[in-house]
């Protein structure tokens, strides 16, 4: 059996290269706007026609936008990643659940 | 071949799988060697991501049940909006039952040194049943973690590594606790010299949960210089 495997499709598309204006709105949404993460994730996805975002982008917004956080902590980057979040099923990570671990990440005490 | 003769190969197959983890696919399959529908769809059950897979995407690897998938990224790749930035990333087009990430960071806030760390799934198993496992072929972890080192150091020449437990590994390191080992023999047990064939040493575990005592949380430190140690 030679053919490509019939998988569900998940994305696992690379990074999008999205310009570095798109960095600074999000921060501008989130810290002067008051945007929660994850609206200001769906407002960029939305101005900057990007639907399928690969999960790194997601952390990466996050790290640079607050730089003090250490994004190592609150197994941060594992739990995006193994959700898929942007575009995972919303009942087994959620917007909301995106927002509560962003808080939890910021509160986190330095440590192991 | 006709069909039927392939559904009564794959059966045999898997028949042979030794961690008997087939009895979540079993229904299925049998209905389909009864039907004659190779094309049939089969639900493999995953953490969070269920991910459906033909048929004939399913087969043996070294007595572990796996699933065909292409690699969508292999290796280095430069962190989005900091080109400077490199991480290494392993993941497969249509599933994430297996992917690794590796990360650095440029100062640890307890150690002062710069450190990588990684996230990694190597299977995908059911929610209510831990020993059901599907792997992804040719994804061995120890393997890929080996070439993740490697090409970290090459970029940043690091000496320190630490990571944080969750889920399996978690629950590996508490059994070992229960059983009476220090987490240092635990650690060393999973590395199976592969840490120190990479010149890391030296390892440390740190009970990062609450109660202490219980290590509902875990980071490990591994190391090539002593000096480095905390514990």
């Amino acid at each position: 059996m030679t053919k490509d495997h019939d998988l569900t499709l998940i994305n696992t598309t690379p990074p999008s290269n999205l310009p570095a204006t798109s960095l600074e709105d999000f921060r501008e949404w989130v810290l002067s706007d008051g945007l929660t993460p994850s609206a200001a994730l769906r407002k960029l996805m939305d101005v900057y026609d990007c639907p399928k975002p690969d999960s790194s982008l997601p952390i990466r917004l996050v790290e640079l936008t607050y730089p003090d956080v250490d994004i190592s902590k609150c197994h941060f980057t594992f739990r995006v990643t193994d959700s898929g979040y942007p575009n995972s099923n919303p009942s087994e990570f959620s917007d909301s659940d995106f927002d509560a671990l962003v808080e939890e990440i910021r509160n986190a005490e330095p440590g192991w | 071949m006709a069909i039927s003769d392939f559904i009564k190969n794959k059966l045999e197959l898997i028949s042979k799988d030794n961690q008997k983890v087939f009895t979540d696919l079993s229904g299925p399959i049998h209905d389909m060697a009864k039907d004659g529908v190779a094309l049939k769809k089969v639900k493999v059950p995953a953490d969070g991501n269920w991910f459906t897979v033909s048929f004939d995407a399913v087969e043996l690897q070294k007595d572990r049940l796996v699933v065909s998938a292409q690699r969508a990224r292999n290796g280095v790749t430069t962190a989005e909006y900091d080109p400077t930035e490199k991480q290494y990333i392993v993941e497969f087009n249509g599933t994430r039952a297996a992917y690794l990430r590796g990360y650095y960071k440029a100062r640890h806030p307890i150690g002062g040194w710069p450190f990588i760390w990684w996230d990694i799934r190597s299977y995908a198993n059911h929610p209510q049943n831990p020993d059901t496992r599907v792997y992804v072929k040719d994804f061995f972890a120890h393997n890929e973690i080996r070439k993740l080192i490697t090409s970290m150091e090459k970029l940043y020449g690091t000496s320190n590594i630490v990571n944080s437990y969750i889920n399996d590994n978690l629950t590996r390191f508490r059994a070992g606790i229960n059983a009476g080992k220090t987490p240092e023999e635990i650690e060393l047990a999973w590395s199976k010299g592969l840490m120190e064939s990479l010149g890391y040493k030296h390892v440390e575990a740190f009970d990062t949960g609450m109660p202490k005592g219980s290590w509902n949380g875990v980071s490990v430190h591994w190391c090539k210089n002593p000096s480095d140690m905390r514990g």
